[in-house]
């Protein structure tokens, strides 16, 4: 009793964002659907106390060998607190991109605030656990939240179909990912990574007896990662479901959802390789996998630039661009060393903003011109310098020029790359920045170098004020790298560590 | 009666191998929902089966079958939200053929 | 080892030879009709309207998706309810580990969260057999067209509408009143 008790504080992030679950579904029915604003400022306000406590764990996990394993299966450390952090920043502003959408109800949409903090509420536990049932719970939490909210809209033939292929798509990869855990399970007797990678029957033990058994679980598993951060071959949805789905919650599956993904897939590959005094046949197989991760780091940003260039729609080009920034920080993972991995954590940092910053955008402009396409963009550019200059900065950073923080993290990457051997991989990245800066510069030429356009531009001040501080943040972290970069290596640190 | 645990584990690939040719075949939505549903039961007897292979009389193995009925809530969820979204799809279109989705190309 | 399949063979065949067996059994000992009557589905005489391959109506599938929620959580349940036996018994697995109270509260709280969730599917009003709230159509938004009138615009449009029938029917009233 008194041992589940005193482990319940450390979990209090993850109960106040359930209490917060239910006050939302309690408030938006004692308010019958009317009014749905009231209920995104009390998301708002139940994201904040969620932040405090969560910077407050931070702070405690400061001193070495803070963090700790409750419950036997949620790990309270760093790494997860910083995807937490990041994740509820994001969902703060998807809510506020909800409440400034123009074009959404007022009324009746007290589910949008509730399935966001659902799908909040599953990231938090598939980021903090190497258990592989938590994990799976949690992602499907957040998956099935996602589902319903890419198909929000139900009157919008768009909307439904990107909700409709999601879901067939999602229900896929599960089974294909829960095949490759029960296999895992088959092979060492647990569910528990630690475990698994050094309990009686280790997967290092497997290696040398049968290691057919374990690639095809372990491939599995790694699909079913793949396909939740939409790396070649396992993309094929992305596009579809990010063009349909509402703007802001395309901006949720871009940004929060793929980096939760992403922060599970460093945990799992993590704790079974890159440990520290990890034996010999452990860091061959470890080698295997990175040069797995490898090839599809490149498949991945190649395809994903490729297929950009010839999107004439924004929140597509968007989709393809997200595909090929998957790549990008797979290949910080793929060097299968610490300073590769903080430099993926630190790409995914800086993901994390920018491309909440242009989504924001998007939203912005779909509420003036109806419209995605880029063409529709025509000569706007100086009529709302507010959002289309930090929308520039955003591009810039995508691209990966300086000063962004976007060139720190591509920079990071490279340097990493170079120096654990995959120097090919490294010219591989540089080039496809180079076609990316195409077709994100399509975007600036239809901002600024056309003729200027006639139209009138509503103001939208809260909007544009969110998405320039995003940006102000862009530059911020590119010129005074010193903090994140402290916080990326106190997360990996702890991944390396262990606790338990 | 003991089945070998090789048997379980081909019995579990056939079942997930036929998941995955439903999955690829059939265009029905709720056709591959309910394929989905099969690949999810091949893993739960892989998990029933891990189990068995893990287990002595004075220390059972009792993640598997925990993970198993956990499967099972997956699935049901999964299924729930599956067939609510085919519902919303046929309601605009009068159809539950994936292959008649075109709304989004590019 | 393929002798302990025997056992699956033998069930097996058993359970075809019943089905077999007694459908042979019946077409023995039946009378044989010959009127047509004898041969339709309800033989007290009401007349079968169309086929049986029907799609069923929409509103079954909200009534079975709310089951089996509570279907699936009877699964948990059990378990959970022999653990926490075994807890205050002070016998078994669950004895010994402290867990007593604190499995207790916690399988309030699940319950809690279901019977949140099924009352707001309630309140809803997808319970209700005629569906009594119908959700305002959302407005999609063209490719092309610029300028679309706002969703919200639309909404106070018609709430001005709604009040100036109110008021014309105020007015009515009063002149009526008058008169």
């Amino acid at each position: 009793m008194s041992n589940y008790l005193q482990s319940l504080p450390s979990i209090a992030p993850e109960i106040a964002m359930t209490v917060l679950l239910c006050a939302v579904l309690v408030v938006d029915l004692l308010l019958k659907g009317r009014d749905s604003r009231k209920v995104g400022y009390l998301t708002l306000g139940g994201l904040g106390v969620v932040a405090w406590l969560l910077l407050g764990q931070w702070g405690e996990l400061g001193s070495a060998g803070a963090a700790k394993r409750v419950f036997g299966m949620i790990d309270i450390d760093r790494f997860s607190t910083f995807f937490k952090l990041f994740t509820v920043g994001s969902l703060a502003a998807v809510v506020l991109f909800v409440l400034l959408d123009r074009r959404e109800r007022r009324h009746g949409i007290g589910e949008y605030y509730l399935l966001l903090l659902g799908a909040g509420l599953g990231i938090f536990f598939m980021v903090s656990t190497s258990n592989l049932l938590l994990l799976m719970l949690g992602l499907e939490l957040l998956s099935l939240a996602s589902y319903s909210l890419a198909g929000f809209h139900k009157g919008d033939k768009r909307s439904a179909e990107a909700a409709m292929k999601y879901v067939v798509f999602g229900g896929l990869s599960a089974g294909v990912m829960l095949y490759g855990i029960s296999l895992l399970y088959g092979i060492t007797g647990t569910i528990d990574l630690t475990e698994m990678a050094s309990g009686p029957h280790s997967l290092a033990a497997q290696f040398s007896s049968g290691p057919v058994p374990v690639a095809v679980a372990i491939v599995l598993v790694l699909a079913g990662f793949a396909y939740k951060v939409s790396v070649v071959p396992f993309h094929f949805w992305t596009p579809d479901v990010y063009e349909g789905a509402p703007t802001p919650v395309t901006s949720f599956l871009a940004v929060a959802s793929k980096a939760a993904g992403f922060a599970a897939l460093l945990r799992f590959v993590g704790k079974l390789f890159l440990v520290d005094g990890a034996d010999g046949a452990v860091q061959q197989y470890g080698a295997r996998i990175g040069a797995l991760l490898a090839i599809l780091s490149a498949l991945t940003m190649t395809l994903g630039n490729l297929a950009a260039l010839r999107q004439s729609s924004m929140k597509r080009m968007l989709a393809y661009s997200s595909i090929a920034h998957a790549g990008y920080v797979l290949m910080g993972m793929a060097t299968m060393e610490s300073s590769g991995w903080n430099a993926a954590m630190f790409y995914l940092a800086a993901y994390y903003l920018m491309n909440l910053g242009a989504f924001g955008f998007v939203l912005y402009f779909e509420s003036v011109t109806g419209s995605d396409d880029i063409a529709s963009l025509k000569g706007l550019g100086a009529k709302a310098l507010w959002v289309t200059v930090p929308m520039v900065v955003f591009l810039v950073s995508l691209t990966g020029l300086p000063p962004t923080v976007g060139f720190t993290g591509k920079y990071m990457l490279f340097v990493a790359g170079v120096d654990n051997g995959l120097l090919w991989l490294s010219l591989v990245m540089a080039l496809n920045s180079v076609v990316s800066l195409f077709y994100y510069f399509r975007i600036v030429k239809a901002l600024f170098l056309a003729e200027p356009a006639e139209r009138s531009m509503p103001g939208q001040s809260a909007l544009a004020g969110s998405i320039f501080v995003l940006a102000v943040l862009t530059v911020l972290f590119g010129l005074y790298i010193a903090p994140l970069q402290a916080w990326c290596d106190a997360s990996v640190e702890s991944l390396r560590l262990g606790a338990g | 009666m003991n089945v070998p645990h090789a048997h379980l584990l081909a019995l579990a690939a056939v079942l997930f191998g036929l998941g995955c040719l439903g999955f690829l075949l059939r265009r029905n939505a709720i056709i591959v929902l309910a394929s989905i549903e099969l690949m999810l039961n091949a893993a739960n007897l892989a998990f029933l089966t891990g189990s068995r292979m893990h287990s002595s009389a004075a220390q059972p193995s009792l993640e598997g079958p925990i993970f198993a009925l956990f499967v099972i809530l997956i699935a049901a969820a999964e299924a729930a939200v599956g067939l609510a979204l085919v519902i919303a799809l046929y309601r605009l279109k009068r159809t539950a053929e994936l292959d008649s989705s075109s709304e989004l190309r590019g | 080892m393929y002798f302990d399949y025997f056992t699956v063979l033998v069930f097996a065949s058993v359970g075809l030879a019943f089905v077999f067996a007694n459908l042979l059994i019946a077409s023995v000992l039946r009378p044989q009709r010959t009127q047509d009557e004898g041969l339709e589905t309800y033989e007290c005489g009401e007349v079968t309207i169309g086929e049986a391959w029907i799609q069923f109506d929409i509103r079954y599938y909200t009534v079975a998706l709310v089951y089996v929620v509570f279907a699936v959580e009877i699964a948990f349940l059990f378990p959970w309810a022999i653990v926490l036996k075994e807890a205050y018994a002070g016998t078994g697995a669950g004895a010994g580990a402290g867990i007593g109270i604190f499995a207790l509260i916690e399988g309030v709280i699940f319950l809690a969260v279901l019977a949140l969730g099924l009352a707001y599917v309630w309140a809803k009003g997808d319970l209700d057999w005629v569906l009594t709230y119908s959700a305002q159509p959302y407005q999609p938004a063209g490719r092309e067209s610029s300028n679309l009138p706002l969703v919200q615009e639309l909404e106070k449009e018609q709430e001005r509408l709604a009040e100036e029938r109110k008021k014309a029917a105020a007015a009515a009233a009063s002149s009526e009143a008058a008169a």
